[in-house]
C-alpha cells in the first residue's frame, strides 16, 4: 500500500444508491483488511446531498463535506488541501469522494494526482431505473461521468426488465468501451469480486 | 483621477479592440484578497469598510491589476442568482472558511404553476423568505454600502470595479432551487410548463437587472453557469438559455455598459452563436474548460477575451509555471489586443502569494508588439 491513501472518485446522479454502495464497499473492504482499515468520505455535491452524511457518520466513517456552487474556482482550490489534511490527521487507506453534477471526475483525478499525489480510481454509479430518462436531459454530464470511469456500476437492475437493462448496457459501452461493468440491485448482495472490482482491488 | 482614467481607458481599448500600450490585468477573486489581507472570511464579509480598505492596499501593492470584479461580496446574495442555500463563513462553517452554496430541491414540481399563476415576484419573494431564511435582508449592508465600494476602489486604488451588477438565466435559479438533475428532467418531461414559467421569470429578472443597470457600472456579468451549453443539447440551449442571454445583452449595451459574459464549464459548442452578439462590446470570460484558443479563432477580433490562468496552477503550480502559461497565453490570444489577463474564474483563496504575483507581473513585462 502507498503512503498516500488511494482516491476513489464515486460519481452517479441523485438517488442513484451511493450511499448503500459506499457502505457495502467499506464494510468489504474491512472484512477484507481488518477493523483497521481507515476510509475517509468526501461530499462534493452539486444538485443535492445525495450520499447521506448522518448514516456513513453513525457507521463509523469520518465525513467530509464540501458542497459549492462553483465548481470550477473553489473545488479545484479546495479539494486537495481537504485530501492532504484528511491523510495527515487519519492517515485512511482509502479515501471516497463523491462526486457528482458538474464536477467531471476526469479533472478531479487530474489534478488530484498531478497536486495531491495519490492514485485515482473513478467509479461511475448509474441508475438504470432513470438512466433512459436521464441520458435524454443530461447526456453530456453523464457521459462525463462514465467515459473516464475505470469501472461502471449498473445498480438498480431489479426494477428494469431485460431489454431495458440492455439498454443500458449499450449506451454505456457508447460511452466508455472498455471499463468492466457490475451489476447492483437491492435485491441480492453484491458479489466480493464486483465490489472488488470497484475499489480497484 | 488620472490613475483611474488610465486603467479605464486601457481596459475599454481592449473591449473594443484597440491597440493596448499594456495587456490589462483583471483581478477577480475577493476570498483570495481577504486571505492575502489576513481579514478572516467571516469579517471580510461583513465588514466592508474593511475589506475594501484591503482591497485599495492590494491593487496599490500590485500595479499591473487594471480593474477588479468585486473587491468584495456577500454570500447572501449568491441565493439572489441560485436559490438555494448557502453556508456563511461564521454563521455555519468556521470563520476563514470560503462560502458553499447547499444546492438541493427545495421548489417542488408544483412550484412552475405558482410561478405562473403568481407571477415570480410574489413567489420568489415568499420563497427567499420563507424557504431559504431572507437573504435579501441579511445583505442588506452589503447593498447599501455598494456605491461606496465602487466610488473607494476609484478614488483611494484608481480601479474600475467591473461586477457590482450581476444577472444570469432563469436556468441559475431554478436549477439552483429544483436541484439540476431535477430541473433538466423537468425541462425535457414538462418543457411547455417549463418555458411558461421560464418566460415568467425572466421579465421579473430583467427588470430587477435593469434597476442595476441604473446605477450605472462600468460593467456587467451576465452569467452562465447551469447554462453552458456542455450541459445541454443544442435545441435545448437555443430554446432555455440563448434568447435570455442574447437579450441581457442587448439591454447592457443599450444602456452603456459592457457585458462581461462569465460562461464557466465549457462553452466550445455554441462559440459560432456568440458570433451574432454585437462586436467589440462584450467580453467573454474563460474558466478554462472552453478552449479560449479557439474560442479567438472563431470570434476572431470581434470578441475580447478574459481568462484564463487555472485556480489548481494558482493554487499549487509554481511561479515560474504560472508566468510561463500567462505569458503564451497573450501571445497566443492577445499580444496587441483583446484579452485581459485573468484567472480561469475566481482566484482561489488558497493560491500562492507568489504565483499572483508572477500572473500579475506578466502583464507588466510584456511587449506589446
Amino acid at each position: 500500500m502507498s503512503e498516500k491513501p488511494d482516491v476513489l472518485i464515486l460519481s452517479g446522479f441523485l438517488g442513484s444508491g451511493k450511499t448503500t454502495l459506499l457502505l457495502r464497499l467499506v464494510e468489504h473492504l474491512r472484512a477484507k483488511y481488518g477493523p483497521d482499515y481507515r476510509v475517509a468520505i468526501i461530499e462534493n455535491e452539486i444538485g443535492s446531498a445525495s450520499i447521506d452524511s448522518g448514516v456513513i457518520a453513525e457507521a463509523g466513517y469520518s465525513v467530509t463535506e464540501m458542497l459549492s456552487g462553483c465548481v470550477c474556482c473553489t473545488l479545484i482550490g479546495q479539494l486537495v488541501p481537504a485530501i492532504q489534511k484528511l491523510a495527515e490527521e487519519l492517515a485512511p487507506q482509502l479515501i471516497i469522494l463523491e462526486a457528482t453534477g458538474m464536477a467531471t471526475p476526469e479533472s478531479m483525478r487530474g489534478n488530484i494526482e498531478k497536486y495531491g499525489g495519490c492514485p485515482v480510481r473513478v467509479a461511475a454509479l448509474v441508475d438504470a431505473s432513470r438512466w433512459t430518462k436521464v441520458l435524454r436531459a443530461l447526456r453530456t454530464l453523464l457521459e462525463a461521468q462514465v467515459e473516464p470511469a475505470d469501472v461502471v456500476c449498473v445498480n438498480k437492475c431489479d426494477l428494469v426488465d431485460e431489454g431495458q437493462l440492455a439498454e443500458v448496457e449499450r449506451t454505456v459501452r457508447e460511452m466508455n468501451a472498455e471499463a468492466p461493468i457490475v451489476y447492483a440491485s437491492a435485491l441480492s448482495p453484491m458479489a466480493a469480486a464486483d465490489l472488488d472490482a470497484i475499489a480497484g482491488e | 483621477m488620472k490613475l483611474y482614467q488610465e486603467h479605464l481607458e486601457r481596459t475599454m481599448k481592449a473591449v473594443h479592440m484597440e491597440k493596448v500600450d499594456k495587456v490589462p490585468f483583471s483581478f477577480a477573486g475577493s476570498a483570495y484578497i481577504a486571505k492575502r489581507q489576513e481579514v478572516p472570511i467571516s469579517e471580510a464579509i461583513s465588514d466592508w469598510p474593511r475589506i475594501v480598505t484591503e482591497a485599495v492596499k492590494f491593487c496599490k501593492d500590485h500595479p499591473g491589476i487594471d480593474n477588479v470584479h468585486q473587491p468584495c461580496m456577500t454570500p447572501y446574495t449568491m441565493p439572489l442568482l441560485w436559490l438555494s442555500e448557502v453556508k456563511v463563513p461564521g454563521v455555519d462553517l468556521p470563520d476563514d472558511e470560503i462560502w458553499q452554496v447547499h444546492e438541493k430541491e427545495i421548489m417542488t414540481f408544483d412550484d412552475y404553476q405558482a410561478i405562473i399563476d403568481e407571477g415570480y415576484f410574489a413567489w420568489r419573494d415568499a420563497y427567499l423568505k420563507e424557504r431559504l431564511g431572507d437573504p435579501v435582508s441579511k445583505a442588506g449592508s452589503y447593498f447599501a454600502y455598494s456605491p461606496t465600494i465602487v466610488e473607494r476602489m476609484r478614488d483611494e486604488a484608481g480601479i474600475p470595479v467591473m461586477a457590482m451588477a450581476i444577472t444570469g438565466t432563469p436556468i441559475e435559479n431554478f436549477c439552483g432551487a429544483r436541484g439540476l438533475e431535477n430541473f433538466f428532467i423537468d425541462m425535457m418531461e414538462e418543457p411547455e410548463l417549463v418555458k411558461q414559467a421560464v418566460d415568467v421569470a425572466f421579465e421579473t429578472m430583467l427588470e430587477g437587472y435593469i434597476d442595476q443597470l441604473r446605477s450605472h457600472p462600468v460593467a456587467a456579468w451576465v452569467g452562465g453557469w447551469r447554462a453552458a451549453p456542455q450541459l445541454m443539447s443544442h435545441d435545448t440551449w437555443m430554446e432555455f438559455v440563448w434568447p435570455y442571454i442574447r437579450k441581457m445583452v442587448d439591454v447592457t449595451i443599450e444602456m452603456g455598459v459592457v457585458p462581461f459574459l462569465h460562461f464557466d464549464s465549457c462553452w466550445d459548442s455554441e462559440l459560432e452563436t456568440l458570433r451574432e452578439l454585437p462586436a467589440r462590446t462584450c467580453v467573454l470570460m474563460l474558466d478554462g474548460d472552453t478552449d479560449i484558443r479557439k474560442a479567438r479563432e472563431v470570434l476572431d477580433e470581434r470578441m475580447c477575451l478574459l481568462g484564463d490562468v487555472p485556480a489548481s496552477l494558482l493554487a499549487f503550480g509554481t511561479a515560474e509555471e504560472v508566468y510561463d502559461y500567462a505569458t503564451k497565453l497573450i501571445d497566443d490570444v492577445g499580444p496587441k489586443t483583446g484579452l485581459m489577463l485573468s484567472s480561469g474564474c475566481d482566484c482561489p483563496p488558497n493560491a500562492k502569494h507568489e504565483n499572483v504575483d508572477a500572473m500579475i507581473q506578466a502583464t507588466l513585462d510584456y511587449q506589446v508588439r
